[in-house]
């Protein structure tokens, strides 16, 4: 498994397959009721064609074709993303990728936005945590203009001043807006409280005060260093010809030079400071009509070997409607409209997140049924009806995602991205199968334990505050108000 | 053949002033109504192995009880508790737990209960569908539950959204009279007041074969589906009682009015301006789809490039056209942006509706509002979920499956000169309605009543 992980294909052009028919439909249980009919036999969902040619300049481009409606998605990763944000700069990467279709060398803001539009397009610039996502959806007869502006955006932005602070000013409205939401403040608060200092731990779109510390020459530097086609994975997914992909991405990217020699891009120090022990929060927001309540605690990379177990884990936990957090929390007790759970997987780091929002008298209550969730995944061996459901559940997302392009081009550009073989789709569905009672028990008691799970909640303290103090005596309260994101500690230093 | 992207990139510049030729493929379905009413439509596709199925009823929140705001809504979540047959959460065991998913929504004019499972299971759906349909038996463990639950998805959406309380207050000041006026989620006091005799009412009175259409779309042998849907749903009874209709009318608004309203959790100020517009089918429903996209619909829309780019008014620009089947609200709503008075997003605002009526929309504008309404019809069509619902509401809320095929047809057919006609008759001054929603901050000390109406002649 481990050599099947490591490394990607390096071969020019890798047929993968040709309609491979997956088996995606797990056995059916048995369901003992009076008149349910039987299940059928079941059928095979087929995975398209999917090819890949890398460019003389380093772009590699891979192709989905898939015969049907006359409509593609063309999502080029630029792989750096706001992991490498700089200590005080958190959001450079978000900004960056906001300006970056917002003028180039010859079209204004306006023009780029005319003309995407009037091929009944959509153009969207998205930075995540270990890349910038410059995607175009649309109708494929017009799949060569539109990857003509993609391309001018990527390769030619301006990043005008008058640009930048417009974006700007634009992006901290849309913050002032968000810190007025109990679920943004908690899930912010989260990720510093369990990931310290280290580089997947600051608000990735950016803080109150680092937003305006940005500036223009940042910008400029940023996207020298990290829009290169040596950098980059362009993935399309329509009725395109591979061939006629790969011509058109010549025509657009074969002439854009990778820098001689390649400009490394200083990536953020890896896991620069954990803290020490995790901590019970709770940030006071006198107007929020309800709290939010996250667990939360450092986990695994995207290619760890223990990848689909914690997959697995955390589908036994909080994935799916059914999951023992949305049982226990929702289903039984009436305490939230939905509880639940993810691992966000990185280049160098994970973070595991469990959340739900309740009544900000009922936060405690929600907290504490939460954790006892998580220790039954140590604790307590999972029927074989339940694990096999919470499988379904997995597979049954990944044969969704294959109705659609952009559920391939989401596919396939993680997979690259982290330097997994294009293969990865193929087996998907047997690794998680593959995942057993023992790989779960391991994966939980390493990456899931109760003492490493830091407790946040973001709601009214009035309320929420005296049962938590009973519950979690070292509840630390702070202030909505006396927040800041770029500090560990979260909160601001006392002035004096 | 090869393809020349030199060539192909200077032919589509030379036609993006014209709407693109590309074309739909027609959803060949099949439709057929059962002595009992109920409404099958049935579109086979075998590009995936999953079946999507679907059952919408002619029930929606305007049809709450009085006094009883939220009801439908509370009552769609009751749909998913133990039936004769079946124990609570059983639609899970048949979806989720073999990779299918399942949910439902209740808005204004409808509730819709939907499911994609892999194709084998089918049939379990079905079973699943007409037994809920015909024996409900929630208890008061369950009713009493999951009314909590309910109440948390209130204060999840409107308490904890820091706009969330504007756009039930838009409503609720936009129709007088229609049942329109009230929230789809309810508020606390109306959803304490609910009983379980009135859980039980609901679904006799609306629950009921000919008040539903069912549609089922993907991988399956049409004849088939047609044994099992005459087994499962054949046999509910068709029950004599007509089934009760809002017959309410919202009066025409006469005048221009203006309200202004405080809320401590907005950070910055919002605005709206709201016009009553016509019913989904009325004749100028395309031409208010069209002027929907030219004047919000992504970054080159009229709303977006004047008021958030070029003057740098706004931090956000909508503009809805929400007909429904009683009568529409055509809604602007704006956030302004930092340190921006109301005033002066207000009277941009008006500048830009008032242009909109002035003068026709460019061919450009035209065609931009097409291609981008062609290619959301065709990335709906993507999968049997998508398709299912386009038939559904074409059936269950414009009265004709047959419209999921025509409607593009018409849209394209729109004429500059008809969407300003249709701007022409309802952005009037007679028929509007400007909200101001601001910061409790801005309150003037101990002066202005709540919620104080002005002429919407007078500057504020």
């Amino acid at each position: 498994m481990s050599a099947r992980l490591s490394t990607g294909a390096t071969s020019h052009r890798f047929a993968l397959l040709c309609a491979l028919l997956l088996s995606v439909a797990s056995s059916a249980p048995a369901l003992d009721l009076p008149g349910m009919p039987p299940a059928g036999p079941p059928r095979h969902a087929t995975l398209a064609p999917i090819k890949e040619k890398t460019l003389a300049n380093g772009l590699r481009v891979i192709a989905v074709v898939r015969t049907g409606l006359p409509i593609f998605t063309a999502d080029f990763l630029v792989k750096s993303g706001a992991e490498a944000d700089p200590p005080k700069l958190a959001g450079l990467a978000h900004l960056t990728a906001d300006v970056l279709n917002q003028g180039t060398a010859t079209r204004t803001a306006p023009e780029i936005a005319s003309a995407i539009e009037a091929l009944g397009a959509k153009l969207e610039t998205n930075a995540h945590w270990d890349f910038v996502s410059v995607k175009v959806t649309g109708l494929s007869d017009y799949s060569p203009a539109a990857l003509a502006i993609l391309a001018d955006v990527i390769r030619n932005p301006s990043f005008k001043t008058e640009e930048v602070e417009r974006v700007r000013r634009q992006t901290l409205d849309q913050l002032r807006l968000a810190l007025e939401a109990p679920g943004t403040v908690a899930r912010l608060a989260a990720g510093r409280v369990a990931l310290g200092l280290s580089p997947y731990a600051h608000p990735d779109a950016g803080t109150l005060e680092s937003l305006t510390r940005i500036t223009q020459k940042d910008i400029v530097a940023l996207h020298r260093s990290a829009y290169r086609p040596g950098n980059a994975i362009l993935v399309v997914s329509g009725p395109m010809p591979a061939d006629d992909v790969f011509a058109l991405a010549e025509k657009v990217f074969g002439d854009w030079a990778e820098p001689h020699p390649a400009r490394v891009h200083a990536g953020a120090a890896p896991s620069a400071s954990r803290p020490a022990k995790p901590r019970v929060l709770l940030i006071d927001m006198p107007n929020a009509g309800q709290a939010a309540v996250f667990l939360a605690c450092p986990s695994i990379p995207r290619t760890a070997a223990d990848y689909f177990s914690g997959k697995v884990a955390n589908a036994l936990l909080g994935g799916g409607y059914s999951s023992w957090l949305n049982q226990e929390v929702r289903v039984k007790r009436g305490l939230s409209y939905g509880a639940g759970s993810g691992i966000e997987t990185h280049r160098t780091a994970g973070l595991f997140l469990a959340s739900a929002q309740t009544k900000n008298e009922s936060a405690a209550e929600v907290a504490q049924v939460m954790e006892t969730q998580v220790t039954r995944l140590a604790t307590e061996t999972a029927s074989p009806d339940y694990l096999r459901s919470r499988k379904a559940v997995l597979i049954g997302a990944f044969s969704r995602d294959l109705e659609t392009n952009d559920g391939y081009v989401k596919r396939l550009g993680e997979i690259a991205l982290y330097g997994l073989p294009l293969n990865t789709m193929e087996h998907t569905v047997e690794d998680i199968e593959a995942v057993d009672a023992e790989a779960l028990r391991s994966f939980a008691g390493h990456h899931l334990p109760l003492s490493a799970m830091s407790v946040v909640i973001a709601g009214e303290a009035k309320q929420a505050a005296p049962p938590l103090q009973k519950l979690f005596p070292q509840l630390e309260i702070i202030p909505q108000d006396a927040l800041d994101f770029d500090a560990g500690s979260l909160q601001k230093a006392a002035r004096h | 053949m090869k393809l020349n992207a030199g060539f192909a990139i200077l032919a589509a510049a030379l036609v993006v002033c014209r709407a693109s030729a590309t074309e739909i493929p027609r959803l060949n379905y099949k439709e057929r109504t059962l002595p009992n009413g109920l409404l099958l439509i049935a579109l086979e596709d075998h590009t995936a192995p999953t079946t999507a199925i679907q059952v919408w009823y002619r029930v929606g929140s305007k049809d709450d009880p009085a006094g009883r705001s939220g009801f439908a809504h509370l009552f769609e979540h009751i749909m998913f508790k133990s039936t004769k047959r079946m124990p609570s959460e059983f639609f899970d065991r048949l979806t989720e737990d073999v990779g299918g998913e399942n949910n439902a929504y209740t808005a204004d004019d409808v509730t819709v209960f939907y499911e994609t499972v892999p194709s084998n299971y089918l049939e379990r759906l079905l079973f699943a569908e007409a037994e809920r349909l015909t024996a409900l038996t929630v208890d008061v463990r369950n009713f009493t539950l999951e009314r909590e639950v309910v109440k948390e998805e209130y204060r999840q959406r409107v308490l904890a959204e820091p706009y969330g309380e504007f756009g039930e207050f838009i409503e609720k000041k936009s129709f007088t009279t229609h049942p329109y006026r009230f929230p789809t989620i309810g508020n606390i006091e109306a959803l304490d007041a609910a009983n379980l005799g009135e859980v039980r009412a609901f679904h006799s009175t609306y629950y009921r074969p000919d008040n539903a259409v069912l549609v089922v779309a993907g991988d399956f042998d049409p004849a088939q589906l047609d044994a099992w849907v005459d087994k499962y749903f054949g046999p509910i009874p068709h029950p004599e009682e007509p089934i009760p209709r809002v017959t309410v009318k919202e009066p025409p608004r006469t005048e221009a009015h203006a309200i202004r309203e405080y809320d401590p959790k907005v950070p910055l100020p919002a605005l709206a301006v709201t016009y009553l517009g016509p019913s989904v089918s009325d004749a100028d429903s395309p031409a208010l789809r069209i002027a929907q996209q030219a004047l919000a619909g992504g970054e080159s829309s009229r709303l977006y490039q004047s008021l958030v780019y070029r003057q740098q008014l706004a931090q956000s620009a909508e503009f809805a056209a929400d007909l429904r089947a009683g009568l529409g609200l055509l809604a602007f709503q704006l956030i302004l942006a930092s340190d921006v008075p109301v005033e002066k997003g207000e009277a941009a605002l008006l500048v830009e509706i008032q242009k909109f009526v002035d003068a026709p929309m460019s061919d450009a504008e035209l065609a931009t509002a097409k291609n981008q309404l062609l290619a959301v019809k065709l990335l709906e069509r993507e999968t049997n979920a998508g398709k299912a619902g386009v038939l559904a509401e074409a059936a269950a809320v414009l009265g004709d499956p047959a419209r999921a095929n025509s409607d593009l047809a018409e849209l394209q057919a729109v004429t500059a000169a008809q969407v300003q006609a249709a701007a022409r008759k309802w952005f009037t001054e007679p028929n509007r309605l400007i909200i101001e929603y601001l910061p409790e901050s801005m309150k003037p000390q101990g002066k202005e009543p709540k919620d104080a109406k002005q002429s919407g002649e007078e500057k504020k």
